[in-house]
């Protein structure tokens, strides 16, 4: 087992090494300057380059690609051009915000897919069925920022339930944190949602077809112990995958969502930083979201691992 | 049994949400009946971007400086009628050559951190306004010395002869700081200001509280937050819940905004020109026949009346209509189609041709407006191929490296007409220079000619030669739309980029 | 209660497409009686005994004039009265050992779950009983097979797992679905030798199918020769063998290769494929394989019981004085 782990954090390091070679590839040439975007419009030309030296900015890409990768072995992020402050930091600051998105919206929605995933496959093709399959479709066909416009008027603005437009931090008070997240979380479950249950639904169809089921049923066991203990043990292995991966996508930052319910979140970060080219910044940003991505699928595998004992014994095997 | 567990959380959570809502529901009506009958003392703003550093002489964004003018002071400052008035120096005289200017500050002026400012200070502000990574260094290159006569009097004295040279004091960006405080200025400004930095979190809002130790008249509302809201429906929204008092609108939304309980609309000249700029190096647009065909046919009525519902003047060259030298020039290339097509016919191009034409994303009324352009020339053969790029790619490609056919965008935020119109000296090299060299000399007379009256001639003289060469056609003077909270009071647009609100209160 | 199983005129149909899987099926089980069912694959055998114990697909339905399970009307209870009557009272012996054991979990936490369910008792209790009945099926060491995977054990301690598992309730009536198939022929004997010994001392009354008629021989009290979803021929074992009527199963006891074969001699075979398309018409089912086949055999076929041996043979009823 820690064999296995050994191997997997490697491979991380291979991967967040090529995607951050290939991010700095690609951004330095793409039109746009951080120094001129700084400097605006009325900036002469000998001014323009000397702010870029000053900025570092005139020397060869690889250059400024090697010193930017010995900053970040010594776990130094570099510092934002736009903000001025370290690049670690910002991220910091906003993990919290897209931590708590991610989290509610992905629990809101995985519970939602998982009872509607389970009940639609035990009862294929009867009501409930379509029912949930309608919503699937509903939930990925909706923009999200519509869906979210819609939030706003009727919940935010007719009942006045929720915040429009705030962020409060939980140790601010755990009620007002939640009020704040209620609505976009839920706007982005809707959208999740989809996605979700068809995985389950076709995972536990699947599983349902099992012989052990059979035996279950003989057995004379509960409803609840068949579907419960045998069925779900199976069906949730390959939803996992799709869930875990998810979660990684939206740990990633949702601009949408943070621009229609203003909060200050990774996705925005991500946004601005691309705009005015603050390449120190995005890197920042992507490089954390593919650790994101890789500590995911990770947590996936290992998941996957203790529930299955055949993987385990196979991956285990291997000294 | 995890199951189990979750279900357990999430109804929970949602029990106690509710819970929560309906108890706050009350909080929130019964805070908006408070509000109303006791004294707001906090006004609310709303903005779309985010500040790049509070540093008033490391930015050249607008919506940053609006910030930092409230918690920053000048030497002298400008009202909203285009008059100079004083601000931390309370009396100037220039000299007799025009060549120098010595202030006279007011004393007793404390920086938020306590410490009186003195001349010393000007001066510190000024030496670092000039260094490499300010965006307006190249404005202050002229100025030669700096004399502390003495704690409160300083002088000034230029290279070269600039009769507008009191001018560029008035600017935000001229803030005076204290030396001590200079290397946090971004994430902690210190000033003079009326009103003291409380707070910036990143993205989401920055807090400030009244100077009650401001040496001039001191604030009405004793806090200001502006928040940061990205989307343009959702600071509407904010704003009638009550959440926000002012924010920024759109065209369409005035006559709404009226016509809702607690809500108003106002419309503001601003001091600024939307321009379709033509880049004279494209093989079409090098020709003047070309440039003022398409000056004619461009029906700048409509594009007021669609894009801004009928709120903007129309110009003929690059000063807007609120400016002081402003002379209308508007019927020098008049809307007229027949007459375009016969000028284009002229010039060699009976079929027309096709040209690019970029368009900068963030602004959604240049945008709006590139797209009737687009149509109004194609009624005269010329076919646009519409491209919407990012602002930093504009900077880069149509900006800096002039690599574009025609782009729609806006000039803004300057109190003498030079600044507006140095950019057409041919060896300028902007992206819309005047290459003809025709304004040359003019401008270069106009920033030596002392006599009020002279200059205003020379510059009608420039604007008629732009006018007439179109190196962009000149669409109108820009309106900005407010939604304000019924009971603001006093909310005023200045010429320059600055948000004077220590004026504001709320009725 | 002597009776265990009372099925009488028993149809299977698919109802998607009409098709008829088992037709006027009748048989009783006895307290204590090992009745075996043989017959080629596609006879509709184990078909017919998943109605016992509620697990035909959604497709089939069936019909009867009687069907009765430990007392029950199958008819006019409940499904959930069904499985509480199934799980409490009858096993289950599965034919593929791979696939009825659940592969994520240990034994210990699948043998014993329905028993404790039916006779509420403890966890610890209901392994306890693991080990015994792991104990009764051969095992040396129960508590190591119950800390094993099932993917850990060869197949045929899984089928003696499976065994343990069925019997876990002390059933009335176990069912085993082709125990023997994937075996090798000690293990055959072995696990043929189980059953008997729990009929014996438990008193279980047990259902063997099977398409191995040498398997059924030995063993059973009671045979059954299935065909095309029919019963062609019923009587006690030592009876049918002794005297068989029907050609089927004539033919069925030739192609034994253990109790016929002289030196030589080749392997009988019964020529042609079980029909599908006949089974609904009311004639004959064996009529085009049958090499008895004379002019009685065209018509409405006819079914008659002499004593306990059953047979469904127009031919043979139409004989006045049959060989008994």
């Amino acid at each position: 087992m820690l064999n296995y782990i050994i191997k997997r954090i490697w491979s991380a390091i291979a991967v967040i090494f090529v995607v951050s070679f290939i991010t700095y590839f690609v951004l330095m040439f793409i039109p746009g300057d951080a120094a001129q975007l700084i400097l605006g419009t009325d900036a002469t030309a000998e001014q323009l380059a000397e702010l870029r030296t000053a900025m570092g900015l005139d020397r060869p890409w690889l250059i400024q690609y090697a010193e930017w990768l010995a900053g970040l072995i010594r776990l130094d992020f570099g510092t934002s051009y736009l903000y001025g402050s370290s690049v670690l930091e910002l991220i910091i600051e906003r993990l919290p915000v897209t931590f708590s998105v991610a989290f509610f919206s992905m629990l809101i929605a995985s519970v939602i897919a998982i009872v509607l995933g389970v009940v639609s496959a035990i009862h294929k093709n009867k009501f409930i069925d379509y029912f949930s399959r309608s919503i699937m479709q509903l939930g990925s066909a909706l923009p999200s920022f519509w869906i979210g416009m819609i939030f706003i008027v009727f919940f935010g603005l007719k009942l006045k339930w929720f915040p429009i437009s705030d962020y409060v931090p939980m140790s601010e008070g755990f009620l007002s944190y939640l009020k704040c997240l209620v609505m976009p979380c839920t706007v982005l479950a809707i959208g999740e949602v989809g996605t979700l249950i068809r995985a389950v639904r076709t995972s536990m169809i699947d599983t349902l077809e099992q012989d052990y089921m059979e035996m279950a049923k003989v057995k004379g066991l509960r409803s609840k112990t068949v579907y419960f203990k045998y069925a779900l043990r199976n069906a949730m292995i390959a939803p996992i995958n799709v869930f875990g991966m998810q979660f990684a996508k939206l740990m990633g930052g949702t601009v949408v969502i943070e621009s229609v319910f203003s909060l200050p979140g990774l996705g925005r970060l991500l946004l601005v930083s691309v705009e005015q080219r603050d390449l120190v910044l995005l890197q920042g940003i992507v490089m954390f979201i593919t650790l994101v991505v890789v500590l995911a699928s990770l947590a996936v595998d290992i998941a996957v691992m203790l529930l299955n004992p055949r993987i385990r014994a196979k991956e285990g095997g291997e000294q | 049994m995890l199951k189990k567990v979750l279900a357990v959380i999430l109804s929970a959570a949602f029990i106690l949400g509710a819970a929560g809502c309906s108890s706050s529901s009350e909080e929130t009506s019964s805070s908006s009946e408070t509000t109303e009958a006791e004294e707001k003392d906090t006004l609310r703003i709303a903005y779309t971007a985010d500040p790049e550093g509070l540093d008033p002489q490391k930015t050249s964004a607008v919506s940053t400086l609006e910030i930092t003018s409230n918690i920053f002071d000048t030497l002298i400052t400008c009202d909203s009628d285009w008059n100079i008035i004083p601000d931390l120096a309370n009396d100037w005289t220039v000299s007799e050559d025009g060549m120098s200017i010595i202030f006279y500050l007011n004393e007793g002026v404390l920086f938020h951190n306590g410490r009186e400012m003195t001349a010393q200070d000007v001066k510190y502000s000024f030496e670092r306004l000039v260094l490499d990574d300010s965006p307006k260094a190249s404005m202050y290159e002229n100025i030669n010395s700096i004399v502390i006569d003495d704690d409160y009097t300083i002088t000034f004295s230029t290279e070269t002869l600039d009769v507008d040279f009191l001018l560029s004091f008035a600017y935000p960006w001229v803030a005076i700081i204290p030396e001590e405080c200079s290397d946090d200025l971004k994430t902690n400004p210190v000033g003079t200001g009326a009103y003291k930095f409380v707070d910036w979190t990143p993205q989401q809002s920055v807090t400030l509280v009244r100077n009650d130790d401001y040496f001039g008249t001191k604030a009405n509302i004793e806090n200001v937050e502006f928040v940061l809201i990205a989307d343009y429906t959702s600071q509407l929204a904010a704003l009638m819940v009550g959440d926000i008092d002012i924010t920024e609108v759109t065209a369409d939304q005035i006559d709404v905004l009226n016509s809702t309980d607690g809500l108003k609309g106002e419309i503001m000249d601003h001091n600024s020109i939307q321009i379709l700029a033509l880049n004279q190096e494209n093989e079409y647009l090098s020709n003047e026949k070309v440039r003022q065909a398409i000056a004619m046919a461009i029906d700048k009525d409509e594009i007021i009346d669609t894009v801004m519902w009928g709120n903007g003047t129309k110009i003929g060259s690059h000063l807007p209509s609120t400016s002081p030298y402003y002379v209308d020039t508007t019927d020098v290339m008049p809307y007229d189609v027949e007459a375009a097509k016969e000028l284009l016919a002229e010039a060699g191009y009976p079929d027309g041709f096709t040209l690019s034409l970029k368009l900068p994303k963030p602004y959604q009324p240049h945008c709006d407006t590139g797209q009737i352009i687009a149509d109004q020339l194609s009624k005269i053969g010329i076919t646009c191929d519409i491209e919407i790029i990012e602002w930093a790619t504009w900077m880069s490609d149509v900006y800096t490296d002039k690599n574009y056919d025609m782009t729609v965008v806006a000039h803004s935020g300057r109190l003498d007409p030079y600044n507006f119109l140095s950019r057409y000296k041919s060896t300028s090299g902007d992206y819309i220079s005047l290459l003809s060299g025709d304004v040359d000399d003019l401008l270069d007379a106009a920033l030596q000619e002392t006599d009020e009256d002279a200059r205003k001639e020379i510059y009608a003289e420039i604007q008629y030669i732009l006018a007439e060469e179109v190196p962009c056609v000149y669409i109108q003077t820009i309106c900005k739309f407010y939604g304000l909270n019924e009971s603001v009071q006093g909310f005023k647009r200045f010429p320059i980029d600055i948000l004077d609100l220590k004026s504001v209160s709320f009725s | 209660m002597d009776k265990l199983i009372e099925i009488e005129n028993l149809t299977i149909t698919d109802k998607t497409n009409g098709r008829v899987i088992a037709s006027n099926i009748s048989f009783e089980l006895k307290k204590g009686e090992i009745l075996g069912f043989v017959g080629e694959s596609g006879s509709g055998k184990t078909l017919s005994m998943k109605t016992v114990v509620n697990l035909l697909p959604e497709n089939l339905v069936y019909t009867c004039d009687k069907f009765n399970v430990l007392g029950a009307d199958y008819m006019n209870i409940s499904d959930r009265e069904k499985k509480k009557i199934i799980g409490a009272n009858i096993g289950l012996v599965p034919q593929n050992t791979v696939f009825y054991l659940h592969p994520m979990f240990k034994i210990k936490s699948q043998i014993a779950d329905g028993y404790t369910l039916y006779n509420k008792k403890s966890k610890a209790e209901g392994l306890k009983r693991a080990e015994e009945k792991l104990n009764i099926v051969g095992f040396d060491n129960p508590k190591r097979i119950l800390e094993m995977y099932p993917w850990q054990l060869s197949g045929g301690m899984r089928q003696r797992v499976n065994i343990a598992m069925s019997l876990m309730n002390d059933p009335e009536i176990l069912i085993a679905d082709e125990p023997t198939t994937a075996l090798d022929s000690t293990l055959q004997a072995q696990v043929m030798e189980l059953f008997k010994r729990i009929n014996d001392e438990m008193g279980a009354s047990v259902v063997i199918i099977s398409h191995d008629l040498g398997v059924i021989k030995k063993y059973c009290h009671t045979i059954a020769v299935m065909y095309a979803g029919q019963i062609l021929e019923k009587a006690p074992a030592e009876e049918l063998f002794s005297n068989p009527i029907h050609p089927y199963t004539k033919a069925l006891i030739k192609v034994i290769p253990s109790l016929n074969i002289k030196r030589d001699e080749r392997l009988m075979e019964i020529p042609g494929f079980v029909p599908e398309k006949y089974r609904e018409r009311k004639e004959c089912i064996f009529k085009r394989r049958c090499i008895e086949k004379c002019e009685l055999c065209d018509g409405e076929v006819t079914e008659k019981t002499v004593g306990d041996h059953y047979f469904k043979c127009l031919k043979y009823c139409g004989v006045t004085s049959d060989g008994k």
